[in-house]
């Protein structure tokens, strides 16, 4: 080794003359380097992966419905059954067809 | 007005190394810049291997460049999502105010 000639222009390979040192690269790295570059390309992936899962985060200042939970719900969740004694209207009496006529309020009232 | 030769890239990476350096003792404030001093740092190594090389003929150099710049790409990645929490924790990323870790 006579050591690196720093101030010299460096001797042109024939190669490279003749294929270019993208070629070159592209060939040196898809035969000899293949496993290494899949390698890189999963170290990428879970550098991906990572960024994300320490950036993932679920906002509490949002509100937002689940859907899972919306389409989950039960009959039972909305609707509550009750047992009461039945309410008979009166046919008999003069309020009942005045108060239904009345044009302000519904005709049937909270029950 | 001869050609490039291995000494003025070399002297190109040893000036952007001795960029590099003085911006991480320069710049004291913002956390983001030193990630990117350190970047810089990176790439001024990778144009030695460039370098080198291509005076060599010799294409493992450059091969070399492409694993490190993939590294370089990963490591910044993990980097600024660090740096995305510590913002959300501490709501600030100045390099000072980072100091309840005391050793």
């Amino acid at each position: 080794m006579s050591g690196f000639r720093v101030s010299q222009a460096a001797p042109v390979d024939p190669r490279l003359a003749e294929y270019g040192n993208t070629r070159l690269l592209g060939i040196e790295i898809y035969t000899h380097y293949l496993y290494p570059l899949q390698l890189a390309a999963v170290l990428l992936f879970v550098a991906m992966v990572a960024a994300l899962a320490l950036t993932l985060r679920k906002r509490k200042d949002v509100r937002a419905m689940d859907p899972g939970l919306q389409v989950r719900v039960k009959r039972s969740d909305r609707v509550r059954i009750v047992q009461m004694a039945p309410e008979v209207e009166d046919a008999a009496a003069p309020e009942a067809p005045a108060a239904e006529s009345s044009p302000g309020q519904s005709p049937k009232g909270a029950a | 007005m001869g050609s490039i030769t291995l000494g003025h890239v070399l002297s190109l990476g040893a000036i952007l190394f001795a960029l590099s350096v003085i911006g991480i003792f320069l710049n004291r404030r913002n956390l983001i810049v030193l990630l990117m001093a350190i970047e810089l740092m990176l790439l001024a190594v990778n144009l030695n291997f460039v370098a080198f090389s291509h005076y060599l003929g010799d294409m493992t150099g450059q091969v070399f460049v492409f694993f490190i710049l993939t590294v370089a790409a990963a490591e910044s990645a993990i980097g600024l999502a660090i740096l995305v929490v510590l913002f959300r924790n501490r709501a600030s990323i100045n390099v000072e105010e980072l100091d309840t870790l005391k050793g």
